[in-house]
């Protein structure tokens, strides 16, 4: 659901590279060029970071629309 | 490593991976986790956090003499994790964690353990232990150990890369030490059968 704190293969850690990672290629940058400056140099740490899908950011919006109908349901 | 026998090397190559001792949290109790996560995938996640070690203060609980299975205060660490959120998604981090020694803490401030929506509680207590590689890969101290040939004889290059809960030079010095101890034994043991 979220990042893996750590790289399957190797055992590095990675989670904690994350959200530079996103932040930057979300600003346009390369990705392969982000990862190196980032000191992920094997290419079992790269695919995880690069390939890695938050699927848990999927799910909370209906948490989220939960929490809102209860408070609305509470002040009624 | 110069005028070192292939297999000598390659002995400390594999005690860097699976006898060295790192900390890492172990055993997990989940007051209360209202997250989308499991607690089990939740307590997975924190024992993979690489936490900072002290070899000289902690000791490994099968060697330790309190006995205890639930541990003393020189062979384990208690985290506390106490979070939830109120108006909006939070995301939790390992800088979150409360240790009970401020220097055995995640070496990384910034690793997202579990996001939480509006209304959502985690409370935890989590306890950290010495361990070795050889029984799970959380307490492994590096992610690379590798030996490669120079071309020489009796020439090895030994690349190594510390996960980060202790530096790569204590990792190997305390690699041959425990290879040291063990011939040790040996010796000891063979000199009883004369």
């Amino acid at each position: 659901m979220l990042i893996p704190i750590r790289c399957f293969t190797c055992g590095a850690l990675i989670a904690d590279k994350q959200e530079e990672f996103d932040s930057k290629v979300r600003e346009g940058e390369d990705p392969g060029k982000v990862l190196t400056s980032l000191k992920v140099t094997r290419y079992c740490c790269r695919s995880i970071l690069l390939s890695s899908a938050d699927v848990i950011d999927q799910v909370l919006p209906y948490y989220e629309s939960l929490a809102e109908r209860r408070s609305e349901f509470s002040t009624e | 490593m110069k005028n070192i026998d292939r297999s000598y090397a390659n002995a400390v190559r594999r005690f860097i991976i699976s006898e060295v001792p790192t900390m890492a949290i172990d055993e997990v109790v989940i007051l209360e986790n209202s997250s989308v996560l499991y607690d089990e995938l939740l307590a997975h996640r924190l024992g993979l956090l690489p936490l900072k070690t002290d070899l000289e203060r902690y000791r490994l609980p099968e060697k330790c003499d309190c006995k205890n299975p639930l541990g003393c205060s020189n062979c384990r660490v208690l985290l506390v994790l106490d979070a939830h959120s109120t108006d909006q998604v939070k995301t939790i981090y390992s800088g979150d964690l409360v240790s009970e020694d401020t220097e055995v803490v995640p070496i990384s401030p910034r690793i997202p353990i579990v996001k939480l929506a509006p209304g959502q509680k985690i409370k935890l207590e989590a306890y950290a232990k010495l361990g070795k590689g050889k029984e799970h890969a959380k307490w492994q101290p590096v992610s690379v150990s590798v030996l490669t040939e120079t071309g020489k004889d009796d020439e090895f290059f030994l690349k190594l890369e510390s996960v980060g809960s202790l530096p790569p030079f204590k990792i190997l010095s305390e690699a041959t030490n425990i290879l040291y101890q063990k011939l040790a034994e040996v010796l000891q043991k063979a000199e009883e059968f004369k």
